[in-house]
């Protein structure tokens, strides 16, 4: 589906062949009669910048001030984020430590990694909606060397 | 495509509307300054009858909006199965080499930085992705690189810089400082707007891709990947209007982590459900030697 922008570049280019444009190759942008490349750079280089945004001092305080907020809930979420993390990681460290006073076979297995374990296929990011499917329970279970085992 | 999550959905959707530098926008631009100066000159007229005591607005940067929905997947589930995954109670710190020590390795190896001591503020994150493309047409004219250029930008939904060679080249007719490619560097949440849209629209539909080898990674947390030219047609942004770029091109995408190992690296990506190829690494299966006992017996 190509835009009346696109329909137009093609369409000059095709009249500019039948009128026998000369091929030069030296043309500027225009590679053979390819008026695409004269748009594009157009678009890109040559396209005037955006008038610039003013604000009256009402209006300036409460964009700052709704900045400030949200600057405000982030670092809290931040804060949050970090503080669970730092709490998680030690009892994880509690329990490893505890484990290796244990038995040191178990521990030398906890520790043993696999070398090209990646996250399941299957995992579901996050979206607005649940999918249309909400589970395959056909589906045969995947065979990864770590169930195998 | 019927399988279409709603989050691609919403993705292609954003793609059709007109991208920040997209082509159609700009043109929006040329049609909307041209009637504003027309029209600006009654409104300033009228306002400067009045205190003018508007502020101009700087804009440093992008305004986060904090919708990047990749983002808030890492937070909320690789992170903290990541913090789990890499974790080495173990860990014995390297006796570092003190200030103006050359150690040189054999065999021109170099010395990967020392491995710290795990700890939940340095759990693997993607830093940045570099966008990067070279054009062998542009040693023939210049201009060629446009189409790359424009294709980058479309994609990415930022100007790239323009890549000088650094030496020339005679049996390829390269010459010292030619521009040749273009690159771009995205951070924060245009970077997991991309990784995003690879891995829902672009990825799925590429024909006999595998998934990222086993073994990919550099070694040192980073992983690279390389699109044909194929592929830049699968973008939303190139699909809608194909017709505009006179070539298409292929180009590299490198994914920066604070990982220090392949592994980890790994382990990240793929949490963003990054495909990879997994080789199936289990004992091989007991062949049907109890058949004939078992036919033995009910007989």
């Amino acid at each position: 589906m190509s835009s009346p922008f696109a329909r137009s570049a093609l369409k000059a280019n095709t009249l500019m062949r039948a009128g026998g444009a000369p091929m030069k190759k030296s043309g500027g942008t225009s590679l053979n009669g390819d008026a695409r490349n004269d748009l594009i750079k157009k678009v890109l280089f040559d396209a005037p910048a955006r008038p610039p945004v003013r604000l009256s001092p009402e209006e300036m305080t409460r964009h700052e001030t709704i900045e400030r907020a949200w600057k405000l809930v982030r670092q809290q979420q931040k804060q949050e984020q970090t503080e669970g993390l730092a709490r998680k990681f030690e009892m994880m460290r509690k329990a490893n430590a505890e484990l290796e006073a244990t038995s040191a076979q178990l521990f030398k297995h906890s520790q043993t990694k696999e070398r090209h374990a990646v996250f399941p296929r299957q995992l579901r990011t996050l979206t607005d909606t649940p999918p249309k499917q909400i589970w395959n329970y056909r589906q045969p279970a995947a065979a990864t060397p770590a169930t195998k085992a | 495509m019927a399988s279409l999550t709603r989050s691609t959905r919403v993705l292609v959707g954003m793609a059709q509307q007109p991208l920040r530098g997209a082509l159609i926008n700009n043109q929006i631009r040329f049609a909307s300054t041209a009637v504003a100066t027309k029209k600006g000159a009654s409104v300033t007229s009228t306002k400067s009858n009045k205190e003018d005591d508007s502020i101009l607005l700087e804009h440093k940067g992008d305004f986060t909006t904090g919708v990047s929905r990749l983002r808030e997947h890492y937070r909320n589930t690789v992170q903290d199965d990541l913090m789990v995954l890499t974790y080495a109670h173990s860990f014995k710190p390297k006796a570092t080499i003190p200030e103006g020590v050359r150690v040189e390795l054999k065999g021109n190896k170099h010395i990967k930085p020392a491995p710290k001591a795990p700890s939940s503020r340095r759990i693997p994150e993607l830093v940045k992705i570099d966008v990067h493309c070279m054009m062998k047409e542009a040693l023939v004219s210049k201009y060629n690189l446009l189409s790359g250029f424009m294709a980058i930008q479309s994609i990415t939904g930022e100007m790239p810089e323009i890549i000088n060679s650094k030496k020339g080249v005679h049996p390829w007719k390269l010459r010292a400082g030619n521009p040749i490619g273009c690159k771009v560097t995205l951070k924060g949440d245009k970077m997991y707007q991309f990784l995003d849209k690879l891995v829902e629209v672009v990825l799925p539909r590429m024909k006999e891709w595998p998934g990222l080898p086993e073994s990919a990674g550099d070694a040192t947390g980073n992983i690279g990947m390389g699109f044909p030219p194929s592929a830049l047609s699968l973008f939303p942004e190139i699909e809608n209007n194909f017709d505009m770029f006179p070539r298409m091109t292929g180009f590299d995408v490198t994914f920066t982590t604070t990982a220090n190992t392949n592994l980890d690296a790994r382990l990240l990506l793929s949490g963003f459900n990054m495909p990879f190829q997994h080789k199936d690494r289990s004992a091989p299966k007991a062949k049907a030697i109890a058949a004939p006992s078992i036919e033995s017996a009910s007989a």
